[in-house]
């Protein structure tokens, strides 16, 4: 029987969501003692090793349990799949099943590599590689797979032209299809630049006093957050897909890369509540976005940004290695100090 | 319907076809597709000609419509069926020379029609000697061979250039360097 290989998980064997193999249909023809394990191992969605199945199923003998799983495995209800050493089982749901069951050991193997894919779908390159079946073989049962509806191509927006297959009602997931950003598989700029526009103006309105010719205090704690930013656009209904908070937030960081908005830190907050662990990636903390304003005239700011170091005597002075505090040059009495504090 | 033909004679020169420098490794492939005038990849044809085609009873006179129907290609303005051939072929034998890939959707702009069989060939032999191989031309002789297999003085010269990401020859490692490397010659043999 075809095995499928796969690397080690962390985990243990964890039961997962389905108590007492409750939303799971049991076929009807098992006996009872297969009944049970096939219920038992139903509560595990990736499988548990066999040799956990004894101790979780006392009422059985050992050779009674690895007798019903052996025939069940052959009635194609349960497979084995090999993680790290250990030897897995998993049921084959009813209805995979009934779908699969008709299928020969090759069709069989290409099914479980493409269902086991998931959204993200599987190369036929790929495939031919974990099967090691001849180019031929494999697109004569995708050929197949695919008249009876059980699989379908998509299209990956990074890779158009790579022949990829998934399972036939599983929906891609953002990756293959680009997400939000992608149209038909090209990047809808006007789509991206009309939502950005849409947010600088929206934290525009926010950043600003209705009166021009003041600005908020330091301490304002009103700008817009990217959640802020999020429930506007949905109420002004502007896209037609639904926007995650990630899209919002790179829509934010494209206009502060675009210098357009700046990202500050909710006021008040000091860097000691700053999360010292890398990995929260200041994801706790409520980032607020203000608009740059380059409008603002003042005295200072009519002359263009410069750099305080150079602006300093020392910065350009012809002597600068000789001078020391006692030497005949020194800072005491520096001509270009007293020509630049002469004001 | 394209089909790959078995000639010894070029799976001589493609055993010679791979070598080494002390930059890079390379390796090349010279093969031939036979393409018969039956529409056997009907799936493909079809769907080329309702992308392309000019239907007079269907489509608006849109400004737009009119463009695209007018559209340009490398193989002449594809309202004609003998530019829709070419195209068709040149899908069907990329999607045939490599498995993996469908190459249906690629867009005509992709490909480029080059000047003349005889810049092809300078082109080819002044790389291949760069990079250090004379014997592919002149041992085995490379152009005799071809020209036997499709008469080179009536050939059409096609490059593929795939986008970035998206190149069958592109994968880890690759250094892709001319994109003469992805070339086709194409013989029309329904020429009248």
């Amino acid at each position: 029987m075809a095995t499928i290989k796969r690397e080690p998980d962390a985990g243990t064997s964890i039961p997962n969501g389905r108590s007492g193999g409750s939303n799971v249909t049991v076929p009807t023809e098992l006996n009872d003692i297969e009944r049970l394990i096939y219920t038992t191992v139903a509560e595990y969605q990736d499988g548990l090793p066999v040799t956990d199945l004894v101790p979780k199923i006392p009422s059985l003998s050992q050779e009674d349990i690895l007798e019903n799983v052996n025939a069940l495995s052959k009635k194609s209800l349960l497979e084995f799949q090999m993680i790290g050493i250990a030897t897995y089982v998993r049921i084959i749901e009813l209805k995979d099943y009934q779908k699969t069951s008709s299928l020969d050991s090759d069709s069989k193997l290409i099914y479980n590599w493409i269902r086991d894919s998931g959204s993200e779908g599987i190369w036929t390159k790929d495939l031919k590689k974990h099967t090691n079946l001849h180019i031929n073989v494999v697109n004569r049962v995708l050929k197949a797979l695919e008249h009876k509806q059980l699989v379908k191509s998509v299209k990956h927006v990074k890779w158009p032209t790579r022949r990829i297959y998934m399972l036939y009602d599983v929906t891609p997931s953002s990756e293959v299809t680009g997400g939000a950003w992608y149209t038909d598989q090209e990047l809808d700029t006007d789509f991206i630049e009309t939502l950005a526009v849409t947010c600088y103006k929206y934290i525009y309105s926010r950043s600003f006093p209705r009166d021009k010719s003041i600005i908020y205090r330091a301490g304002y704690d009103h700008y817009p957050s990217a959640a802020e930013v999020k429930r506007f656009i949905q109420e002004k209904r502007i896209s037609s897909v639904e926007l995650t908070i990630q899209d919002i937030n790179c829509l934010l960081d494209l206009l502060v890369h675009d210098d357009m908005i700046e990202k500050l830190m909710p006021f008040g907050m000091s860097m000691e509540e700053m999360d010292d662990d890398e990995d929260s990636k200041g994801d706790s903390i409520e980032w607020v976005y203000k608009v740059i304003d380059r409008t603002i005239i003042s005295p200072v700011a009519t002359k263009t940004p410069i750099d305080a170091l150079s602006e300093v005597p020392c910065g350009t002075c012809p002597v600068f290695k000789f001078c020391t505090e006692d030497g005949p040059i020194s800072p005491f009495n520096c001509q270009y100090y007293q020509k630049w504090l002469d004001f | 319907m394209v089909k790959f033909l078995e000639e010894p004679t070029l799976e001589v020169i493609n055993q010679a076809f791979s070598w080494e420098t002390a930059e890079c490794t390379i390796a090349g492939r010279v093969e031939a597709y036979s393409c018969k005038s039956a529409g056997a990849d009907k799936k493909l044809f079809k769907q080329l000609e309702s992308k392309y085609s000019f239907d007079i009873a269907s489509s608006s006179f849109s400004p737009e419509d009119r463009h695209i129907n007018n559209v340009v290609s490398p193989f002449g303005p594809l309202d004609k069926a003998a530019s829709r051939k070419t195209l068709f072929y040149l899908l069907a034998t990329l999607n045939a020379a490599f498995p993996d890939y469908d190459f249906s959707e690629v867009r005509p702009d992709q490909f480029s029609k080059q000047i003349s069989t005889q810049m092809v060939i300078n082109s080819v032999n002044t790389t291949l000697f760069n990079l250090g191989n004379d014997v592919i031309v002149n041992r085995y002789r490379l152009w005799d061979v071809l020209d036997m297999i499709v008469e080179l003085g009536d050939c059409d010269v096609y490059s593929f250039i795939p986008d970035m990401d998206d190149d069958p020859m592109g994968e880890e490692g690759s250094i892709i360097d001319s994109p003469e490397e992805d070339e086709s010659e194409y013989e029309d043999d329904d020429n009248e």
